[in-house]
């Protein structure tokens, strides 16, 4: 080669690995179909109506009338993990495995998160205190089944996934195929959510329920508080201890303002006011093994003390420490188009409402950074797709209506203490996820269609029923310990004569002998025993207002007949009647004295009640959808629509 | 200095600020290969080369003679000791260069433009006392926090969200963030001068009266380079490394 060729040619490797650059992380299939679904937690048909009517969802009534609109089937129970489970499976709670956001181990009566879990790796090499993984240990998501997408990434069809739920860990690097997880996404210390409160003013906070964790700290002359900000457990070193980073919040009480030094960081915010994102370092391993993280600060109170609020710190999508995308690069490339975002499944801070850390202003604010940072993740998304199915999923409607119900609903224990400001939250909430709609319709051309679905519709939460109260007052629970009523995990109960027992948001299992760790009940006594506590239970009236709290009670065996049940299934589910929802105490196996109590919880919308209470929507621009469809067609409707029916045939 | 700089780098500005720094770092990696050649005995280099190579050979003829392997052992250790010296002369001359390139490139691609998502804090260092009268007086569309005084270590900071990439601090003319082309410099801050801050800190200008020191902290830009995330100086490293191989080759320069 000459020189002069040679130099031609060298020139041209930067622009070369430019332009390879920048067509990193485009996907690139055959042309075809193209599929936007929009799946919209907590939808309500009712209130989508509603709304139409009002002129608050325009995009939406175009939509409608371009296409149709359904009640969409939800799951039984209609709990979030469930429905999307169905909605990704095409198959009920038997195949998926999922039946509750809680599960139990029957051998140890333990609780779990139903979704996924991180198992310790199968060897170690000890070095002193260090314990270094050799083989095995990971994430494993627990949902079963074959999600209906394999279909489409077999036949070269690229699909698009962004926060699906049940999701997390994501499925292995697939050519045709982009996933982000939703639903189900921990934190970087392994919870659904965990907020850190720093305040010189501890004994403010009364409420103990979990959520997070409340750090007192203290100004000692200087306007400076050191706080520590605890990262996850060191599973590097003997003991698995914490990792902190320490922070310097520095108060300005005539300002109101804090500065907040982290390492080289430095931010300063005012009076109810969120700093950025800012990034976290935990070291493992000296420099060897660093945990990224990312939160957000909000400065809700500086005089006359201080209250300084700390989000779950979430996964650095940028750098994750756990898998959270596929392929790995994706969340990093989003993060740098539309910023960095919640990564957490859950990411309204619902719990620090529920325990007074938030008022309702503060509550909505950090909400409106959780959706506007979606709405952006959308505009990205939106903006690169090409072709195929792409999947969206909102959360903010869901968490946020849970939080609101009260606001338009007169029959609430809280609707005459919330102000009348937040009357208008909801439907709020209901416009802006109809812009989204409107962003997608833009989009559409004779190849492209949109589904805009919902996973179950909403009811009010007036009335918390303590389901395990009431067994043991009906004798189906035995008490042994009253002083240890209001302690999770069956703590006051006497297994020994104790037939039932109630976990999670519906679940209700028999204390079955040779299955359950204590159980007693014969497998020739279960059913009669069932029988009994459906006749009792969907007769219990509340002796305030006179109503049935149980519409239904589902004997498993009997709704989904045929199936073979996994050991860690209820045996029953409890359909709710409207305006009733298992209490709190009775989702972690506690016995308060009371059987019915006002619910008075912000959390006073629900749709863990009775399946055929709260529907979900089905919106398309399709004419043509199948008479009364459920959340298991849609996986098939969808092959359907990007395949030109082959699923069909 | 930053004015030389502008004028030397101004073809590249209207270049996405990935491929400008790609260009100067290849450029770079050339220029400081043909000063080394210019700075360095090639000759004895070459020769050096040479004989190492013969030693090397030696130690693999002569294994059956553990007396010879370690006396050529030991003399491949002396070479090499001979070698960095041949090598120290080029690479002092080359390191003021380099320091310079660096300095300028740190100052022009390494921090994100100010953006509404970014905000970036300020802290002034006053050097006695701490005026009453501070008001920040933000351009129009620049959001600014509180001031946070700390009496004790006479500092006030705040934070500043601009949408025009530009902010003005006070009445001091102080200048914010980048603005203009992609990579003119990007201000940081200020400092009182000296021979070695103001040629190795680009981004700070002089500190007005009464003022130790303004620093600003602003996010840091990555490059995205085939799916990964790159700092700016890993390009100009591995870049000019690469392009000083080649150039090295293509000039027949002995490393």
């Amino acid at each position: 080669m000459k020189r002069r060729d040679f130099l031609k040619k060298a020139i041209l490797t930067p622009a070369a690995i430019a332009a390879l650059s920048a067509g990193c992380g485009k996907t690139t299939g055959r042309s075809g179909k193209r599929l936007i679904v929009l799946g919209v937690d907590g939808m309500d048909p009712s209130l989508v109506e509603s709304f139409m009517e009002r002129g608050l969802m325009p995009n939406t009534r175009r939509l409608k009338e371009m296409g149709s609109f359904n009640r969409l089937g939800t799951s039984n129970p209609p709990q979030s993990p469930v429905a999307w489970s169905n909605f990704i499976t095409g198959a009920p709670p038997p195949v998926h495995g999922i039946f509750d956001f809680i599960h139990r181990d029957p051998a140890t009566m333990m609780p779990y998160l139903s979704i996924s879990e991180v198992t310790p790796p199968d060897s170690t090499l000890n070095l002193g205190n260090l314990r270094l993984p050799l083989a095995g240990g990971g994430v494993n998501l627990l949902r079963q089944g074959t999600p209906f997408w394999n279909t489409l990434l077999d036949k070269g069809i690229p699909v698009t996934m962004i926060k699906l739920p049940v999701d997390f860990p994501p499925p292995a690097a697939n050519k045709h195929g982009l996933f982000l997880s939703g639903l189900g996404t921990p934190d970087i210390r392994g919870s659904q959510g965990s907020f850190t409160f720093f305040t010189d003013d501890p004994r403010s906070i009364s409420d103990n329920t979990g959520g997070g964790v409340i750090i007192p700290v203290r100004d000692y002359g200087d306007g400076c508080y050191t706080c520590r900000v605890e990262g996850p457990a060191n599973s590097l070193i003997e003991g698995n201890p914490v990792m902190s980073v320490e922070v310097k919040a520095w108060a300005d009480r005539e300002s109101k303002a804090v500065r907040i030094d982290m390492g080289d960081a430095s931010v300063v915010i005012g009076e109810k006011q969120w700093s950025p994102w800012m990034h976290f370092s935990f070291p493992a391993l000296g420099p060897l093994s660093t945990v990224h993280a990312i939160g957000r600060f909000y400065l809700k109170e500086i005089t006359p003390k201080l209250k300084l609020y700390l989000s779950p710190l979430n996964i650095d999508p940028e750098n994750p420490a756990l898998p959270i995308s596929s392929p790995d690069w994706y969340s990093r490339d989003l993060a740098e188009d539309a910023g960095l975002f919640y990564t957490q499944g859950f990411p309204e801070d619902t719990k620090a409402l529920s325990r007074g850390i938030f008022d309702d202003d503060d509550y909505l604010s950090q909400a409106n950074i959780v959706l506007e940072e979606r709405m952006s993740l959308f505009h990205s998304v939106l903006s690169r797709y090409q072709e195929g199915l792409l999947f969206f999923y909102f959360t903010s409607l869901d968490l946020n209506v849970h939080m609101f119900y009260r606001s338009m609903d007169p029959a609430s224990p809280l609707y005459g203490t919330t102000d009348s400001r937040f009357s208008g939250v909801i439907a709020d909430l209901y416009s802006r996820i109809d812009i989204a709609v409107g962003q997608a319709m833009e989009l559409m051309d004779d190849r492209t269609e949109i589904i805009l679905l919902s996973d179950h519709g909403f009811a009010p939460f007036r009335r918390s029923f303590n389901l395990n109260s009431y067994l043991a007052a009906e004798g189906f629970a035995d008490i042994s310990s009253p002083y240890e009523r209001n302690n999770d995990m069956y703590a006051c109960l006497d297994w020994s004569k104790t037939g039932a027992y109630g976990l999670g948001l519906n679940g209700l299992y028999i204390n079955q002998a040779g299955r359950e760790k204590n159980g007693i009940v014969t497998a020739a006594d279960k059913r009669s025993l069932m029988e009994n506590l459906k006749t009792s239970l969907e007769s219990a009236v509340d002796p305030l207002t006179g109503d049935r709290p149980v519409k239904n009670l589902f004997i498993l065996e009997d709704t989904y007949p045929g199936y073979q049940m996994p050991p860690w299934a209820p045996d029953m589910l409890v359909g709710y009647s409207r305006g009733y929802r298992a209490s709190w105490e009775t989702t972690l196996g506690a016995f308060p004295e009371e059987v019915i109590t006002d619910n008075m919880d912000p959390w006073s919308g629900t749709h863990c009640v009775s399946p055929d209470i709260c529907p979900g929507s089905l919106i398309t621009s399709l004419r043509n959808m199948p008479a009364n469809p459920t959340l298991t067609d849609m996986g098939s409707i969808i092959n359907n629509i990007l395949t030109d029916g082959e699923e069909d045939q | 200095m930053n004015t030389l700089f502008d004028l030397l780098l101004k073809p590249f500005q209207p270049l996405h600020p990935l491929w400008g720094l790609m260009w100067i770092s290849a450029l770079s990696g050339i220029m400081m290969i043909l000063v080394f050649k210019k700075t360095s005995n090639q000759h004895a280099i070459s020769a050096l080369r040479r004989k190492m190579g013969s030693r090397a050979l030696g130690m693999l003829l002569f294994l059956e003679s553990p007396l010879t392997v370690v006396k050529l052992a030991l003399g491949l250790i002396l070479d090499n000791f001979i070698y960095l010296w041949h090598l120290l002369k080029p690479m002092l001359i080359i390191t003021i260069p380099f320091l310079l390139i660096a300095a300028q490139l740190d100052a022009r691609y390494s921090r994100q433009p100010l953006n509404s998502d970014h905000p970036s804090t300020v802290t002034v260092y006053w050097e006695s006392s701490i005026p009453f009268d501070v008001q920040e007086e933000p351009e129009e569309g620049v959001l600014i926090s509180p001031v946070v005084t700390i009496a004790d270590s006479l500092e006030q900071s705040f934070s500043f969200t601009g949408n025009n990439g530009i902010f003005v601090f006070s009445e001091m003319g102080i200048y914010l963030g980048s603005s203009g082309p992609s990579g003119s410099v990007c201000i940081r801050g200020a400092e009182r001068s000296g021979i070695i801050p103001t040629l190795f800190h680009p981004w700070n200008i002089e500190a007005p009266a009464d003022i130790i020191k303004i620093e600003s902290f602003t996010q840091e830009k990555n490059y995205n380079i085939l799916g990964s995330r790159w700092g700016w100086f890993t390009v100009f490293l591995v870049f000019s490394s690469v392009w000083a191989v080649l150039g090295a080759v293509i000039f027949k320069v002995k490393v």
